[in-house]
């Protein structure tokens, strides 16, 4: 599957742009990590994605098709999780499924797809339990496991991993990554260990532009000579934000130890190896690379 | 057969809800309290089991049931039903297919309300009057429910896909427009109440024997009909 993005906008009552000029070419295999902050248009971009939205301007590509005018095309490919989603509260865990599954036109083998689901996001024990009596957490899970229903060709989860312990997550995000062999799996989150573990392509976005599009690890390598460490005692002044960023504040008991990111570190900083965080931090500071 | 599956579990999700259980027990009471209070008697003259007497029995119950099915259409539109909408619309179901779909189940989960109104009556005729001759009642059932059922149907998709809220305004007024005599034209008589307490005055007792309903009426209540319909066509492929 190849999608492309060729000069994507989307704007709210024409001119509250949410997503500006957006360019990108997505082929299978890829894990894609999606990463910004609150309002950066990672959800509106994949609203437009999955056609649940049209854009104000440009156009997407699936396969050489429009997928405004071959709506169908995506979705029979397409399994997908919005980030704030209901479901059949009422339902069994298997009827919920078996509803979705339907609707996504399974036919002969529906019952094995359902299986395979339930059994590949941990649901066993509930399958025959309301979804009203399960926690946000399993709900979670069932939300995962209808996206994964048939298969997809292209696997777009919005904040997947909310809500579940951090075992889970580590267990959801290897299924991610072993399903990515043959697909397009694009992940948005706020937890950038998430992409780091598993994204072979990450995407940084705010205010609606891309910042960055590259690997995890050219991104971290732009970063280093940039990321340092300083500790404070007690009796010096607060670190006040300014040239540089603080990623983290750990307080000892000789002391504060500040992380910062930055062009212009203190002098008595000491420079150290940078992480994605530290990456994506420094890449929101400098408005992209 | 795979969208005959969701059919079968839009009927399920309808039918297990607390309030389809209350729209029964209501529905059955007004039944059972219309039955014995007021057609007791018979409709003006009539005898209780005349087809005017049904047809009053009808035009008062089909304004609840109206509702009833307008109480559907609200909970399709319901927040929290929306929610779930980001994932079905992701499967390739085209908008008005599914709607399609949530429309005739709610129109046969509507449908089992009405064979509980229909089957009381039939039982209350039987027990009460011996009387079981429940052919007579086939046209007032037509002329009486279709349009009130179809126009509530059509006008709660059209409405609930442009505005739910609007949605509420429609239950005050089936309630006035069935249960009290407005004296209401024939398209705006949504129930056919106002008709059947205005005109059957002016009606001489050949037409009350044959029960013979005035063109104007029928008509009226043939466009109701086409308005549902068509209403209901539009709605389902009005875009959200």
């Amino acid at each position: 599957m190849e999608i492309k993005i060729t000069n994507l906008s989307k704007a709210y009552r024409g001119k509250n742009y949410v997503l500006k000029e957006i360019n990108l070419d997505l082929k299978t295999p890829a894990l894609i990590g999606l990463v910004g902050p609150n309002g950066a248009g990672k959800t509106t971009l994949m609203r437009l994605l999955v056609s649940q939205i049209l854009p104000s301007q440009g156009e997407i590509t699936v396969d050489g098709y429009n997928l405004f005018k071959n709506q169908h095309y995506l979705k029979e490919r397409l399994g997908y999780l919005p980030q704030d989603f209901g479901l059949y509260d009422e339902l069994t865990v298997e009827q919920f499924l078996d509803y979705i599954a339907c609707l996504k036109g399974s036919k002969a083998n529906r019952k094995k797809v359902i299986n395979d689901a339930i059994g590949r996001t941990n649901l066993d024990g509930k399958r025959r339990a309301r979804i009203k009596t399960l926690s946000g957490g399993q709900k979670q899970r069932v939300g995962i496991a209808q996206a994964m229903l048939n298969d997809p060709e292209l696997f777009i989860v919005d904040e997947p991993t909310v809500g579940l312990d951090p075992e889970e997550r580590i267990k959801f995000r290897n299924l991610f990554s072993e399903n990515a062999s043959n697909k397009i799996v694009i992940l948005s989150t706020h937890i950038i260990d998430d992409v780091e573990s598993i994204c072979n392509r990450l995407i940084v976005m705010d205010h609606g532009i891309i910042l960055y599009d590259g690997t995890p690890t050219e991104l971290v390598q732009k970063t280093v000579n940039h990321v340092a460490v300083v500790e404070l005692t007690g009796a010096e002044q607060m670190i006040t934000e300014g040239q540089y960023r603080v990623v983290s504040r750990l307080v000892s008991p000789t002391g504060v130890r500040y992380r910062l990111v930055g062009d212009d570190l203190p002098r008595s900083s000491k420079l150290i190896t940078p992480t994605l965080e530290d990456a994506y931090v420094y890449c929101m500071m400098k408005g992209g690379f | 057969m795979t969208k005959l599956n969701v059919l079968r579990y839009e009927i399920r999700r309808l039918i297990s809800t607390k309030q389809y259980l209350y729209s029964l027990l209501i529905i059955s009471l007004l039944t059972y309290d219309v039955l014995n209070r007021l057609l007791i008697g018979g409709f003006k003259g009539t005898a209780p089991f005349s087809p005017w007497s049904y047809s009053e029995f009808l035009a008062l119950v089909i304004s609840v049931f109206s509702v009833i099915v307008i109480l559907m259409w609200i909970n399709v539109f319901s927040e929290k039903e929306q929610k779930v909408r980001g994932i079905i619309f992701s499967a390739p179901i085209t908008q008005s297919r599914y709607y399609l779909i949530k429309g005739i189940a709610i129109g046969l989960a509507a449908s089992l309300i009405l064979l509980v109104i229909i089957i009381l009556s039939f039982g209350y005729y039987y027990l009460v009057y011996g009387f079981s001759d429940y052919g007579t009642f086939i046209m007032p059932m037509v002329y009486f429910i279709c349009p009130s059922f179809l126009i509530s149907l059509g006008l709660g998709l059209f409405i609930g896909k442009i505005n739910v809220k609007i949605l509420y305004l429609l239950i005050p007024l089936f309630l006035v427009i069935g249960l009290f005599n407005l004296g209401l034209p024939g398209l705006l008589d949504l129930t056919g109440g106002s008709y059947l307490f205005d005109h059957f005055n002016y009606l001489n007792l050949e037409v009350i024997e044959k029960y013979t309903l005035t063109k104007e009426f029928l008509c009226s209540r043939m466009i109701l009909i086409v308005l549902g319909l068509c209403l209901f066509g539009i709605g389902c492929r009005i875009k959200q």
